[in-house]
């Protein structure tokens, strides 16, 4: 079966000029993400998950800057498009984003089904009457129990988990080629997490939507996402299937986290020493250098690029540059 | 094993609107051994926090008794320093507990000069770099402010802060949730070695079930108020017995692939502290209801196997 390639980000820099200095947020990220796909952006604080999720909607605010690169969707550079031509055409429409907090997204004086009628009028010459069936269906795909009772209430009457859902229903209407979800679940308890989680699961099997999950949780990854993206102080470090990029991690900082995890079976954490780098000073070279254990002296002079490994998983680390 | 702490029956309602209330906590009786982690795992509306409060005094329980070394503290008047001096605690949000305003130094500081634990500043000064050093931080951050460090840092702070007034028992809720999975790792081993250099008891506040494995050796897991599972960590890690707990272990997103079972997903919501169901709280989300009793009678904490407590009909 042949991948169909809907989004591909190619060398993305982005800087945002701050009172402190400039802080180099994104050192060029390549990221390729094939229609269909769950695909988990993961990485820790400071590490421009976020930030790339922005860049891909054009909402890098000031002072961000994108400084360069291409973002290629459906055939297109998103970075020389027309602004207005975006706000029209792609975002919200073609791309949608839900985001951690639902409740700081949704208007808070609008009630629910209103929200989502809002969505699908906006971007679908819709009839209020056929919207308002459609919204019902929305809520129901988003499995939220008496749909119609929810519609008339106000967000600030949903849990957390049912808000997020109602997001889900919001950014679904308009059959969105890429939907992102940015920490969806980090704000909700487990046991609802699960249920969110599942059902983002189901809408990409059952729709053939392609979702951008963006986590700090690699745990998350693995249960849910057919692809990992791994970023760290900037950098896309490594990338690959689930299974390939937990299961036989090549870089020193993927198998840091790894180890850094909780799990059933471990019976302590390893650390990672040293700490997050200032990315206003970034260490020189591979941004991860200072706190790896493998590190030469190449490793502070030069970045390294992304190698193919093995099929499909490729790594960003001067420890592979001979074994291609 | 000497126990440390005694809950009795504790209750904490708090008043809301007319003669309504929200029941945070409302009957739970557990005991800690010296020298122990006690894990207090839950979700949100769990009381797991409220019952962490109740047990250092800085809530006033409702009803039922804490004892501390064998004395009950729940009925003195107010708490005298000396006590206050021996229980300790660390918050979830290290942006938020260190006052933003002040040097780390007389964050540090502050408790000793209230106690009159130092003669001088000079003694202050050492007292603080020697804890400063114990959390791996350095006397270059003395003069530094809160906001000029990390998540990590700061939480480090705060653990220097509690332990510099030598206390036996450190309540530590949610220290490590704010912060990212590499600097966990570090505040994770860090307070185990604590725990083991100053003597320490500690309750472990948490909603992540994996990380009690590691650090606590004894564990209560909290729903609605009540405590539904209670024992050695490592039993109730190898049986969970109670639906719930085994519904929260079958969610939990797991690395290993060989690890994952079939998910038990809960449905609904949890429900309201205000409203919480007659009879057993989980009754409403159980997939194992048996019926009528679920619905009428509250199960009471049994003891099944050695060191391990379940509340649930399914073993009576």
């Amino acid at each position: 079966m042949v991948q169909e390639l809907l989004l591909e980000i190619k060398d993305l820099e982005v800087n945002f000029y701050t009172y402190r200095g400039v802080v180099k947020a994104l050192n060029g990220v390549n990221l390729r993400i094939n229609k269909g796909e769950f695909f988990g952006l993961v990485g820790e604080t400071g590490c421009g998950k976020s930030v790339t999720a922005s860049a891909v909607l054009n909402l890098v605010q000031n002072p961000g800057k994108i400084e360069k690169g291409e973002i290629i969707f459906q055939g297109m550079d998103l970075l020389k498009m027309d602004k207005e031509e975006i706000r029209k055409n792609v975002r919200g429409k073609e791309i949608t984003m839900i985001m951690q907090y639902p409740n700081a997204a949704l208007n808070p004086v609008v009630n629910n089904g209103e929200q989502i009628l809002e969505a699908l009028i906006a971007n679908k010459k819709i009839s209020k009457e056929a919207a308002k069936k459609r919204t019902i269906e929305l809520l129901k795909e988003v499995n939220i129990p008496e749909p119609e009772k929810i519609a008339r209430q106000y967000p600030h009457q949903l849990s957390g988990g049912m808000a997020q859902r109602v997001m889900i229903a919001m950014m679904l209407s308009t059959k969105p080629a890429l939907l992102i979800a940015d920490e969806p679940t980090t704000a909700l308890d487990v046991s609802i997490q699960a249920q969110v989680l599942t059902l983002l699961k189901d809408l990409v099997e059952k729709n053939q939507t392609t979702i951008l999950l963006i986590t700090h949780d690699l745990s998350v990854v693995a249960e849910t996402c057919d692809r990992v993206g791994v970023m760290y102080a900037g950098d896309m470090v490594e990338t690959g299937k689930v299974d390939q990029v937990i299961n036989s991690a090549k870089h020193p900082y993927t198998k840091g986290l790894i180890n850094a995890i909780p799990s059933e079976r471990s019976k302590e954490l390893v650390e990672i020493r040293g700490s997050v780098p200032d990315l206003v000073e970034p260490p020189t070279g591979c941004r991860f250098h200072p706190r790896c254990d493998y590190a030469k002296t190449i490793c502070k002079r030069r970045k390294p690029q992304m190698l193919e490994i093995e099929r499909n998983h490729f790594v960003a680390c001067f420890l592979y540059e001979n074994k291609k | 094993m000497e126990e440390l702490i005694q809950l009795k029956e504790i209750k904490k309602y708090f008043p809301w609107k007319k003669q309504k209330y929200v029941k945070a906590v409302d009957g739970v009786s557990i005991s800690v051994n010296k020298r122990d982690i006690f894990g207090l795992v839950g979700e949100s509306g769990s009381g797991k926090t409220t019952l962490g409060r109740v047990i250092l005094r800085l809530i006033e329980p409702t009803s039922g008794s804490v004892f501390f070394n064998g004395r009950e503290i729940s009925k003195i008047k107010k708490i005298d320093k000396t006590l206050r001096k021996k229980m300790q605690i660390v918050f979830q949000d290290p942006y938020s507990s260190l006052h933003p305003r002040k040097k780390i130094k007389d964050i540090i500081g502050s408790g000793l000069r209230t106690h009159h634990m130092v003669k001088n500043e000079v003694e202050l000064i050492e007292k603080i770099e020697r804890f400063l050093n114990l959390v791996g931080m350095g006397k270059e951050h003395l003069y530094r402010y809160p906001h000029e460090l990390s998540g990590g840092q700061r939480q480090r702070i705060a653990i220097a802060r509690a332990l510099i007034l030598n206390p036996e028992f450190v309540v530590l809720d949610e220290p490590t949730s704010s912060l990212d999975v590499s600097v966990q790792a570090e505040i994770l081993n860090l307070l185990k070695k604590l725990r083991e250099e100053l003597n320490l008891t500690y309750i472990f506040i948490t909603h992540d079930l994996f990380l009690t494995r590691i650090i606590t050796e004894k564990i209560a897991i909290m729903y609605l108020g009540k405590i539904m599972e209670y024992g050695d960590t490592e039993r109730v890690f190898r049986n969970p017995m109670h639906p719930y707990t085994r519904a929260l272990f079958s969610v939990i997103p797991r690395l290993d692939a060989k690890m994952r079972s079939k998910k038990i997903i809960l449905q609904g919501e949890i429900p309201s502290p205000v409203n919480p169901p007659l009879g057993c709280r989980f009754h409403t989300r159980c997939i194992n209801k048996i019926g009528a009793v679920c619905e009428k009678t509250s199960p009471d904490l049994k003891e099944i196997e050695d060191n391990h407590f379940v509340a649930c009909h399914l073993y009576h």
